[in-house]
Order: C-alpha cells, then sequence, then structure tokens
C-alpha cells in the first residue's frame, strides 16, 4: 500500500514541482519580455525628443523653453541667437533671416522652418520670417540642425534646418499643460494668448493662440533718394494653432496672420507714408494616418495643403523722384502695391521598418504642387489717387516636385552607429537632384564621442528669384537660374562631463557651388559660381551647485561667400549665459552676446561694420503651487549700438536695431 | 588679433574643463526611465523572498541634503508606475537621507542619488555586505560601489557593475544577464 501510495505521490511532486519552476520561468520570461519594452520605450522617447542626440549621427542644437524663459528670451528669433554659427541679416522690407555659418546671407532660403512637422518655407521667397517673432510661450522645444540636411526627410535644408516642437504638440508623452500668458514690454509691446488640451481616452484636442502688437520705429540713416526718417518696425501678429489625435489618426491646422511696416522698403528706399503696409497671411493644414502593417512596420500616409498671401502697399519712390532711365520727374513719388497668394499641396507616402536587428530604414516618396492663386500689382503716380491696370507679378508659374528617400541608420556594434541615405528629388523648372548623405557616429566610451558626417544638398530658386516679372525690383530675376549646391563635410566631438554637463566642438567645410546672388553690381541674380566657408563651433554647458547653469558658446567662420569675400558675416561670434536659481522660486540670468566686425563685398566702399557686444538680464519668480511664473527682464542693458548691414547702394549708415527694452511676462498654468 | 582671440577662448574653455564641476542636476527623462526599470529588476533578484520586508518589497531611496524633491520626485514616479503592487508583493517606497539610512529598517533594495563619493561609496558597501541591490542615477557612481544604472544613449543600457558583482553576490535569474551590459 505504501509503496502504491509512492508511486502516485512522487510523480504528482514532480509534475507539481515542474509546473512551479515552469511557471516561475514564464513569470521571468514576461518580465524580462516587460523590461525590454521599457528599455525601447524610453529609447524612442529619448530619440523623438533629442535628448540622445550627443550618441546620434547628427549635429543638433536643442533650446528648451523652461532655460529660454528664465534668460528672458521672448520668442524664435531671439531663441536662434543662442546657437553657435548662427547669425540674423536683414532683406528688403525689413525681413529678417537666420544666416547658418555665413552661407549667403542675401539668400532668403538656405535654411527651413518645421512647425510640429509641416514645413512653412513659401515659394515666393523661400522664407518664414513672419514666424520669427512666435513667442516662446507657445514653443515647447526648439532643435536646430546646422549643415545641411533636416529632420524631416523630404525637407532640404541647405545651410540648416529649424524644428519647433509646439506646447499643444508636446512629444514627451506628457499632457499639455493648459495655460495662459501675457506680456508687456517696450514700444508698446503687448502679448497675450494661451495653450489648452483635452483628452478623453484615445481622442486629444491642443489648441494655441496668441496675439501681440508692437509700434517699433527705427532710425534710417540716409537711403539712397537721400532721404532721412523713420522705419516702421511696427508689428499687430496672431497665430492660431489647432490640433487632433485620434488613436492612428492626426491632424495638425495653423493659421498666421502678420502686418508689420515696411520698415526699409520693398526696394530699400525710405516710405514716405507711415501707413505703408505688408500683410503676410499663412494656413497650413495636414492630416496624418499611421498604419501598423506588421511588427515594427509602420506605413505613414499624409495630405496637406499650405497658403499664403501678402499683401503690400510701399512708397517705393518719395516725391520729386527721378527715373533714372527717362529722366521723368514723379512729383508725387510712386507707390507699388502687390496682392499675392499662393497654395501649395502636398502628398506623402512614408515607411518605417525596425524590424530588421540594427537597422531602422525610412523610405519614403513626397509630392508638392505649388503656385500663384492671386497674381498681381499695381503702381500709382498720384498717392493712391488712381492704380494702374493689374498686371501679374510671376505670371503662370508653378512648381510640381516630387522626391524618392531611402534612409538607414545601422548600428554597427555597440561603439558606431552609421546613417547612410539619398534623396532623389525632380523638379518642373529646375534639373533633377541626387543628394546623399552619409554620417558616423563613434561612441568610444560613455564619456567620448565622435562624429563624421558628409551631406550634398542644394537649394532651388525661389519664385521671386525666378520669375518675378515686375521691373520695380532691387534684384532682377532670372528665369534661367539654376540651383546652388553644397558639400558638406563636417567632425564633431562630444565630451560628456559629470551630471549634465558637456563640452561639444566641431569643424565644417562647406563647398558650396553656383550661389543665387545679386548683389555684384549688376543687380541681376545669377548663379556665381564656387566658394567655401570652414570654421569651427564651441560649446561648454554645465551645471554649477546644484542647479546653476552656465552655457558658453564660441564660433568661428572663414573663407568666402560672396565672391572672394566673406562678406556680410562675422568669422567671430560668441554667446555666454548664466543662470543662478537663488531658491526654490527665484532665479536670475545674464546672457552676453558678441558679435564681431564684418567685412563688406568688393564693391562696396563702405568701412568694415564693426562688431557689437549686448548684455540682457532677466529675473524670474515661480510659484509652482499657484502655478504661477513672473519674469521681467532687460534687454541690450547697456544700450549699445546694434547694427546689421545694408546692401550697397541702399542705407548708407546700415540698419540700426533696438537699443534698451525692457518687458514683463506672466505665465498662469491650471 | 584674430589667433589671440582664439587662443584666449581655447585657454578659458580648457580652465573650464578642468574645474570640479559640482554636477548633481538630474534629468527626468532618464529619472522616468530608472523608475520604470529599477522595481523590475528587484523581481529579478532570485533571493527576493528573503530579502522582502513583512512579505512586502522595500525601496528606498537614499539622498543627501539638497536632493529630498528629487527623492520625492522619483518616489512620486515610482508610485505612479507601481501604486502599491510589484509583482506577487506588495510595494513600499521609502526616502532616507545618507545619515540615517543605516540605522533604518534594511531595506529589499536601495536607489541611491548623488552623494559624493564618500557618502556613496560608505552605503554601498554597506547595502553590498547586506546583499542588498545598489541602483545609482548616475553610472558613475560604480566608482563607489554602486551595483547597478541605465543610461540613455541611442539605446537604452542596463549597466551592472563588473567590479562589484562579488562583493554584493547576488544572483539574478540568467535571463537577465542578456539584457544587461556589463560596465568594466
Amino acid at each position: 500500500m505504501q509503496k502504491q501510495s509512492f508511486c502516485w505521490v512522487f510523480p504528482a511532486f514532480l509534475i507539481s514541482a515542474i509546473s512551479v519552476a515552469a511557471s516561475a520561468g514564464n513569470s521571468d520570461a514576461r518580465l524580462l519580455l516587460d523590461l525590454q519594452a521599457d528599455m525601447q520605450e524610453f529609447t524612442d522617447k529619448a530619440t523623438d525628443t533629442k535628448q540622445n542626440v550627443d550618441y546620434m549621427p547628427y549635429v543638433i542644437s536643442t533650446l528648451d523653453q523652461n532655460e529660454l524663459s528664465k534668460l528672458g528670451v521672448t520668442n524664435l528669433r531671439e531663441a536662434l541667437k543662442l546657437v553657435p554659427g548662427i547669425d540674423l541679416s536683414i532683406g528688403m522690407a525689413g525681413v529678417k533671416n537666420p544666416i547658418f555659418r555665413g552661407s549667403n546671407p542675401y539668400s532668403f532660403s538656405q535654411s527651413k522652418l518645421i512647425i510640429d512637422g509641416v514645413s512653412v518655407n513659401d515659394q515666393v521667397f523661400g522664407a518664414y520670417n513672419q514666424y520669427l517673432e512666435m513667442p516662446i510661450d507657445i514653443i515647447h522645444r526648439i532643435e536646430v540642425v546646422r549643415g545641411p540636411g533636416s529632420l524631416l526627410n523630404h525637407t532640404n535644408g541647405y545651410a540648416g534646418s529649424i524644428n519647433v516642437i509646439t506646447k499643444a504638440n508636446r512629444d514627451d508623452g506628457e499632457k499639455v499643460e493648459n495655460q495662459v500668458f501675457t506680456s508687456m514690454g517696450s514700444n508698446d509691446y503687448g502679448m497675450a494668448g494661451g495653450v489648452v488640451g483635452y483628452q478623453q481616452g484615445d481622442l486629444q484636442l491642443s489648441a494655441d493662440l496668441y496675439y501681440q502688437k508692437h509700434d517699433l520705429t527705427l532710425s534710417s540713416g540716409t537711403d539712397r533718394y537721400g532721404t532721412e526718417g523713420e522705419l516702421n518696425e511696427a508689428l499687430d501678429n496672431y497665430q492660431l494653432g489647432l490640433n487632433l489625435n485620434y488613436q492612428h489618426l492626426s491632424i495638425k491646422g495653423r493659421f498666421s496672420r502678420n502686418d508689420s511696416g515696411v520698415s526699409s522698403g520693398l526696394g530699400f528706399s525710405l516710405s514716405e507714408d507711415f501707413s505703408d503696409y505688408l500683410n503676410v497671411d499663412n494656413n497650413s493644414l495636414e492630416l496624418n494616418y499611421r498604419h501598423n502593417l506588421a511588427d515594427k512596420i509602420d506605413l505613414d500616409l499624409m495630405v496637406g495643403y499650405f497658403d499664403e498671401s501678402r499683401k503690400v502697399q510701399n512708397k517705393v519712390m518719395p516725391d520729386g523722384a527721378i527715373i533714372p532711365s527717362s529722366g521723368m520727374t514723379l512729383l508725387e513719388g510712386k507707390y507699388f502695391l502687390v496682392d499675392y497668394a499662393e497654395v501649395t499641396y502636398k502628398q506623402q507616402v512614408e515607411l518605417n521598418i525596425r524590424s530588421f536587428k540594427g537597422h531602422k530604414v525610412v523610405a519614403g516618396l513626397f509630392f508638392s504642387q505649388s503656385q500663384p492663386v492671386e497674381d498681381g500689382y499695381y503702381q500709382s503716380f498720384d498717392s493712391l489717387g488712381t492704380l494702374s491696370i493689374r498686371a501679374e507679378l510671376f505670371g503662370d508659374n508653378k512648381r510640381e516636385y516630387s522626391v524618392a528617400y531611402l534612409e538607414d541608420v545601422i548600428d554597427l556594434n555597440e561603439q558606431a552607429t552609421l546613417q547612410v541615405g539619398a534623396k532623389l528629388e525632380d523638379y518642373s523648372d529646375v534639373d533633377p537632384q541626387f543628394s546623399p548623405r552619409i554620417a558616423l557616429v563613434y561612441r568610444y566610451d560613455e564619456e567620448n564621442v565622435f562624429k563624421a558626417m558628409y551631406s550634398h544638398a542644394y537649394r532651388e530658386p525661389s519664385f521671386r528669384e525666378q520669375y518675378t516679372k515686375s521691373t520695380n525690383v532691387f534684384y532682377k530675376p532670372n528665369v534661367n537660374l539654376g540651383v546652388e549646391l553644397v558639400d558638406a563635410y563636417e567632425l564633431a566631438y562630444i565630451r560628456k562631463l559629470a551630471g549634465q554637463s558637456d563640452f561639444k566642438v566641431n569643424l565644417f567645410y562647406l563647398e558650396n557651388q553656383d550661389q543665387i546672388q545679386a548683389d555684384l553690381g549688376r543687380d541681376l541674380f545669377e548663379n556665381q559660381g564656387t566658394n567655401a566657408i570652414y570654421g569651427t563651433e564651441w560649446e561648454y554647458r554645465s551645471v554649477i551647485g546644484k542647479i546653476d547653469q552656465i552655457v558658453l558658446n564660441y564660433s568661428y567662420v572663414e573663407g568666402s561667400n560672396i565672391g572672394d569675400e566673406l562678406a556680410n558675416t562675422a568669422s567671430h561670434m560668441a554667446m555666454a549665459y548664466y543662470i543662478h536659481q537663488l531658491n526654490e522660486n527665484w532665479s536670475v540670468s545674464g546672457l552676453y552676446k558678441y558679435v564681431g566686425a564684418k567685412q563688406r563685398i568688393e564693391i562696396d566702399h563702405r568701412d568694415n561694420l564693426i562688431g557689437y557686444s549686448t548684455v540682457d538680464f532677466a529675473s524670474q519668480y515661480v510659484s509652482r503651487e499657484n502655478g504661477l511664473t513672473v519674469t521681467v527682464g532687460i534687454k541690450n542693458l547697456f544700450d549699445e549700438s546694434v547694427v546689421m548691414p545694408a546692401p550697397v547702394g541702399t542705407y548708407d549708415e546700415d540698419f540700426q536695431q533696438d537699443g534698451r527694452s525692457v518687458f514683463v511676462r506672466l505665465k498662469k498654468v491650471f | 588679433m584674430k589667433i589671440n582671440l582664439l587662443i584666449k577662448c581655447v585657454v578659458c574653455l580648457c580652465s573650464l574643463l578642468a574645474l570640479p564641476v559640482q554636477a548633481a542636476s538630474y534629468d527626468d527623462l532618464l529619472l522616468k526611465a530608472q523608475a520604470t526599470i529599477f522595481p523590475k529588476i528587484v523581481l529579478l533578484d532570485k533571493e527576493i523572498a528573503q530579502k522582502a520586508v513583512d512579505n512586502k518589497i522595500l525601496i528606498t531611496i537614499v539622498y543627501s541634503q539638497g536632493d529630498f524633491s528629487v527623492a520625492q520626485q522619483l518616489h512620486d514616479l515610482i508610485r505612479a508606475k507601481y501604486q502599491n503592487r510589484l509583482g506577487r508583493y506588495e510595494l513600499e517606497v521609502t526616502l532616507q537621507p545618507f545619515a540615517q539610512v543605516e540605522n533604518e529598517v534594511l531595506a529589499t533594495a536601495y536607489f541611491v542619488l548623488s552623494g559624493g563619493s564618500g557618502l556613496v561609496k560608505s552605503f554601498s558597501d554597506y547595502a553590498a555586505a547586506q546583499q542588498r541591490l545598489v541602483f545609482s542615477y548616475d553610472y558613475r557612481d560604480f566608482k563607489n560601489n554602486a551595483l547597478l544604472s541605465v543610461l540613455l544613449k541611442e539605446k537604452t543600457y542596463i549597466y551592472l557593475n563588473k567590479q562589484s558583482i562579488d562583493s554584493y553576490n547576488v544572483k539574478f535569474v540568467p535571463m537577465f544577464y542578456k539584457v544587461v551590459k556589463l560596465f568594466e
């Protein structure tokens, strides 16, 4: 009997023991799968928010809203000045344009601006300057790529690209914070706005809205007609962003209106009519759908719409001006009025494949169709008493664009990652282009990272450079323009220090061909030949004590960008800021910016433009319990003279910028 | 003039690199990653049952003066992720300053924030002698005998301090060694 019991008990015990062990093993296996899923989740978050960018094959500067706010930075334009190698130029009608590493300072479209994944460069100028006044209050993070390429595979940034992630579209997995903000400051500056978000299950809605205005005027010096006065830099601007996310569908819309004075004028002449205006309205709408085809294979579909309308009234010639070609005197000067609008339709299909071990493959097709839908200009020679017959500004010119792109980011081993990519692009009005990119990052250890990159890129001419039919332009168009090309080589080294401190240095060499320029005495846009720009950028970032921050950067640029000169570009630029946390609530900051002297182009015999340095100061109070933030600041504390270069034969004393100004900003988070 | 300016900048930057930077700032994303990952690693200790306290997993966050708010943040992150359950155990998370922790109840595992070499080494040696896991926020505390850390690079890495394995005498389930990276 006992033997029978044993025969029964032992197998039962054995089976039971095996079951428990198997169960525990299954449990451990499940736990490990969970752990690996967590690791992948945080890898994706770090990649999406660029927090691991130092270990990736790109050179990206990221600017965080909290830090910008403590520094008293008020808008996108001011934020960009913190990035090494970036300066600003001023073109016609006071249009401001970021210049990357001194590359073609007269071009508006060498860089791309992308807002929440939507490229907002127009076709008429390739510009985006109206977005530079976006208050940082609606911005969550700014990513700046220096050098060719961009963070959107179908968007070609020649000298660099700027990616803005708004608070309403934050991508770090956190909820949108509901908040309102307002600001007041010098030059009768006023701003108010808010960000809201709502989530119910899989449905997410968010929006941002702001309105701002000021009445800044600047001393003009003498223009090319000998007129002196004030440049009307006034601004009246609002923007609304609306977003919907539901499961795999997302819809993003942004609607913007920008009314400003005409500043230095369309033709670089001071307007006698202070009521002259420049109105730029933009609307964009994109619908994205992600479909999971298989494990780690996603298909993204996009259709989009972008439009821009520009209305300008500008007295381009003063009373009594003489037309050089005919000798005729215009007793009441001349007005030039523009009524222009363009639309762009976009379509995209993109495949993201992560199912091959060690590879992240992206392949896609992108198409766009752009054309003017309003295209006219008028002239008036009797103070707007009568207008000329409406004439075409650009004619029936369209641009159709298509690109096929392929990229693979390959983990060669634990220490090295290689990015290989290429784009094949076809335009209806310029030659097809092939743009390869290769980049290697070598992580010697946790503290030392090396990068090497090569890219070939191009910039297509804008409608203004190619098709303008009016003769009332300072630079004449050239329908035979081709693309301008760049081969960019870059080496970078990053040393990670204790905590979140690091030191970065990079060397770059840009070989430009067929640059589109007009300022060589002929006042005609042409592809001008070959030049090279080279230099270095250094950046040091550290935390002092527990929470104080210090950032220092320096950039050096040499070579030539216009003819044989490095013109309108500072060889030396430097920036330093320090944020001191007085206690849990209060912080103070100082920001120093130096922009060195700038040479002129060969035919410009004016003295070189002297460099300048400015100091900004800000103080911030944060009450986390109440969700309240108050910031006060002084810009250009010592009222230094800041001058930006004007083209030869226009404003002899160049463009004087604003002096000391103050602001106060309030934010309330709910 | 240009060369002088360049030399001055280089000298200035080099001297800054030589500064003894007391950097104890914390990255929010890394804290979230560690708050998510570390508790799961505790469950992979083969002797977890013997180390539970009253059948609870007790994780103690050890902090230095000035880091209390970070410790609290980490505590809240772990509680938000796991509530009060970890696997089949109840979970409790406590905070203790370095100066007091060794006088308190021996926890199942410890999470140390930055504390200076002396404090972290002294505590890690104590915990290792008790065979209690020590996770450190900063992998650089491996030189102070911390056992595990997480770093966000091009991927997320769980680092295991190879030099300290023997002193802790902790056995993990075999599969765990496939996902960690040995730090030498």
